[in-house]
């Protein structure tokens, strides 16, 4: 850890360099700060440190957001068929739609809650008994939430629309 | 005797250009309430396009086709998902039985679009699984049980809609001769209760369990008999 000599009024250059030449002589460093400088220096620290903090959140949760639509996507290209075989059956588009809609829903929750215990895993009791989450307020995780759904909703209904477009036989047949 | 069906000059031409076909062509056809019907053909000759244009799973490119005094071609999306779910049912080659689901679910699908209620839907698909001697698998998953019983699982489901035509795409494909004829006798009994059935088939024996014996060829009709038994 450094030493800090902080006074309220700026140093004189001699008297600043005097006080480092002291502590050199004794084997340890000091900084000289003037209290201004000192909170600036601290300010400024903090959004290196913050904003680092938001890139990588922004960044992984860009990734993860990708991936889940990813998982999203490949279930509803695999149950084609599933998508035939109730449409043989008399399924309309509504329910085909909301069927998807509600394996999206709960594939993004079930992804969410297990990022969620992940984040909080080192202080999970803390947060039981604190009866909050860790760090972050719960509107970021309101947020993130809904943006992870709003995500992976709008990236299945590409798909769905290209299977709908299609004639029931071409889906009934291969298998599941 | 009423037509439930009739197709006046229907044509179906799948691609454009050069790898245009045609897989039929000006195929018209009355079907009577109650008629057991076996479409026959070679390979590529149309059977399984007709079939799918009988069930409203595909369209046809000209032509009219009447279901039950309907133009199919004036309906609306909704109303084709109405008939695939109240007037007509299919049974499939290879059963299409959703894997994850079990016996008695999979026989729920037609009744998940209709406004019944849990105990109906319950005593109906037991009374149909019962019937079929298959009341014991309800639990079961398709892949727990043999290619006999999940084609009755297949038929079950067919039957609980209390569709009135029913159409079959090979329904002895896939099944060994003493399975598939037990469900030849089986298709025999429901149509005895008045049910119209239509099936696609390579095999004649399964024909020759049909009341009308129609040949396609090329896409067009060259035979339409009563069977010879």
């Amino acid at each position: 850890m450094g030493n800090y000599l902080i006074s309220k009024e700026p140093f004189d250059k001699n008297l600043k360099s005097q006080i480092c030449e002291i502590g050199e002589k004794y084997g340890f460093s000091v900084g000289v700060y003037t209290l201004n400088d000192y909170f600036k220096s601290v300010r400024e620290n903090n959004m290196e440190q913050s904003s680092l903090k938001l890139f990588s959140i922004i960044f992984l949760s860009i990734i993860a957001v990708f991936g889940l639509s990813s998982i999203i996507v490949y279930s509803i290209n695999t149950g084609r068929r599933e998508i035939g075989i109730r449409i043989a059956c008399g399924a309309g588009k509504k329910h085909i739609i909301l069927i998807f809609f509600t394996e999206t829903f709960l594939i993004t929750s079930a992804a969410f809650l297990t990022s969620c215990i992940i984040v909080n895993s080192e202080s999970l009791l803390d947060v039981l008994r604190a009866g909050r989450l860790r760090n972050l307020g719960i509107w970021v995780y309101i947020i993130t939430f809904v943006i992870s759904l709003i995500t992976c909703i709008a990236s299945c209904v590409f798909p769905i629309r290209r299977i709908l477009k299609l004639e029931p036989r071409e889906l009934t047949g291969g298998n599941d | 005797m009423d037509n439930v069906i009739k197709l006046n000059d229907i044509v179906k031409i799948y691609g454009t250009g050069q790898s245009k076909v045609v897989a039929l062509n000006n195929v018209s056809l009355e079907i009577s309430k109650g008629e057991y019907i076996s479409i026959m053909g070679p390979s590529g000759s149309g059977k399984s396009t007709l079939l799918n244009i009988l069930g409203c799973m595909d369209t046809a490119t000209s032509g009219q086709y009447y279901i039950n005094g309907r133009d199919v071609s004036k309906l609306k999306r909704k109303d084709f998902n109405r008939i695939r779910n109240c007037e007509v049912s299919f049974i499939f080659q290879n059963f299409a039985l959703l894997k994850n689901y079990s016996v008695y679910e999979n026989v729920e699908l037609p009744l998940c679009h209709r406004k019944m209620s849990h105990r109906e839907k319950k005593n109906k698909i037991m009374s149909y699984l019962d019937k079929l001697g298959i009341a014991d698998l309800a639990n079961k998953k398709p892949t727990e049980i043999s290619g006999g019983q999940q084609q009755r699982v297949a038929i079950a489901r067919a039957l609980v809609s209390d569709a009135g035509i029913i159409l079959a795409d090979e329904p002895t494909g896939a099944l060994d001769q003493k399975t598939g004829r037990e469900l030849m006798e089986l298709l025999s009994t429901i149509n005895n209760e008045g049910k119209t059935i239509i099936i696609v088939t390579h095999d004649k024996n399964v024909a020759s369990n049909c009341k009308r014996n129609i040949l396609l060829t090329d896409g067009q009709i060259v035979e339409d008999t009563p069977s010879i038994v």
